[in-house]
């Protein structure tokens, strides 16, 4: 295993309750940003390129819970939304246009990085209807105090950590072994690896 | 049992007196994930070298087993079900299957033994 790799597990435990990017404090991602964010084609959720409005949008929606998010989200609630996130884009505004970028990149990057699955070539599976967000939140809701809410609020890496252990505990075997994981983030170095070894299956008396 | 045995394996006559080595060939970067028996015998693991400086893995299990499910993280070059390495194995590769994620693949072959006629 390579030096300094964290596993997603260990990652999605470890993250701070609170983090700084460009200035603005702001939570782990949560269940609800990461629909939310999806929803409104963030390019930082969709990996296109994104650009200060993004960014904007980005650290707002993430500086807000589920509730007061969703106020803002409503059709009569545009102005305001648009006010704040001009708002968000000039005090982020001075600072360096890649700066901005590679901050909220790693804020995104960091708290959506969740364990890896292995598919079946040319298998018959299907892609999910339910986007994989309602997923936690429904095995969630009725595990946590909070319900509902409690259940869109939290990280969603743990979130998403907590579906694949239940997953696996219900006959999931997609799910890749930390190994395999640490191969996968490392994989430009193992797949320059050459030669092979022989595994000997051997009976005793 | 796989009716369509294939390979150089062969009905073993008198009783499994050899119980000789099934060879599973992976790159040198696999990663063995598990290796379970139907017999629920614990597998012990080594790791030999060669004399040409080779790394092997060798994995000793009970001769009881009939069958044995070894999953990689790595291609196996254990070729098409039926498949014998060594014409003196007493199991053959019952099952190859692979799965992919974006770089490693993981993959599953299942040994099952050659029926004795005593």
């Amino acid at each position: 295993m390579k030096s300094g790799w964290i596993s997603p597990w260990w990652q999605a435990f470890a993250l701070p309750d609170e983090w700084d990017v460009c200035g603005v404090a702001v939570p782990p991602l949560s269940v609800w940003h990461v629909f939310a964010l999806c929803n409104l084609g963030n390019a930082y959720l969709t990996k296109s390129t994104p650009d200060l409005d993004d960014a904007a949008s980005l650290l707002l929606i993430c500086s807000k819970d589920m509730a007061k998010g969703k106020e803002l989200l409503l059709p009569n609630m545009a102005n305001k939304r648009c006010r704040n996130i001009i708002k968000m884009a000039k005090r982020i505004k001075g600072l360096d246009a890649e700066y901005i970028e590679r901050a909220c990149g790693e804020y995104v990057d960091t708290c959506t990085r969740t364990p890896s699955r292995f598919s079946k070539g040319g298998g018959t599976g299907h892609p999910p209807a339910v986007p994989f967000t309602w997923h936690i939140v429904m095995l969630m809701s009725d595990r946590l105090p909070g319900g509902l809410t409690a259940a869109w609020n939290m990280p969603y890496a743990y979130g998403a950590c907590l579906y694949d252990a239940y997953a696996e505990m219900k006959g999931d075997d997609s799910i890749l072994s930390t190994a395999a994981q640490e191969m996968e983030d490392n994989w430009e170095y193992y797949k320059g690896i050459k030669g092979t070894k022989q595994i000997e299956l051997v009976g005793s008396a | 049992m796989a009716a369509d045995q294939k390979g150089t394996g062969s009905l073993t006559f008198g009783g499994q007196a050899t119980q000789a080595a099934i060879h599973i060939t992976v790159p040198a970067n696999s990663i063995i994930e598990s290796v379970t028996f139907n017999d629920g015998g614990a597998p012990q693991y080594e790791d030999v070298m060669d004399e040409d400086g080779a790394m092997h893995t060798r994995i000793t299990f009970e001769s009881s087993m009939d069958t044995a499910t070894v999953v990689v993280i790595g291609a196996a070059y254990a070729s098409e079900a039926g498949d014998v390495d060594g014409s003196s194995s007493n199991y053959y590769i019952e099952s190859v299957s692979a799965e992919y994620s974006k770089g490693p693949r993981r993959t599953t072959i299942t040994c099952t033994r050659i029926p004795t006629i005593a």
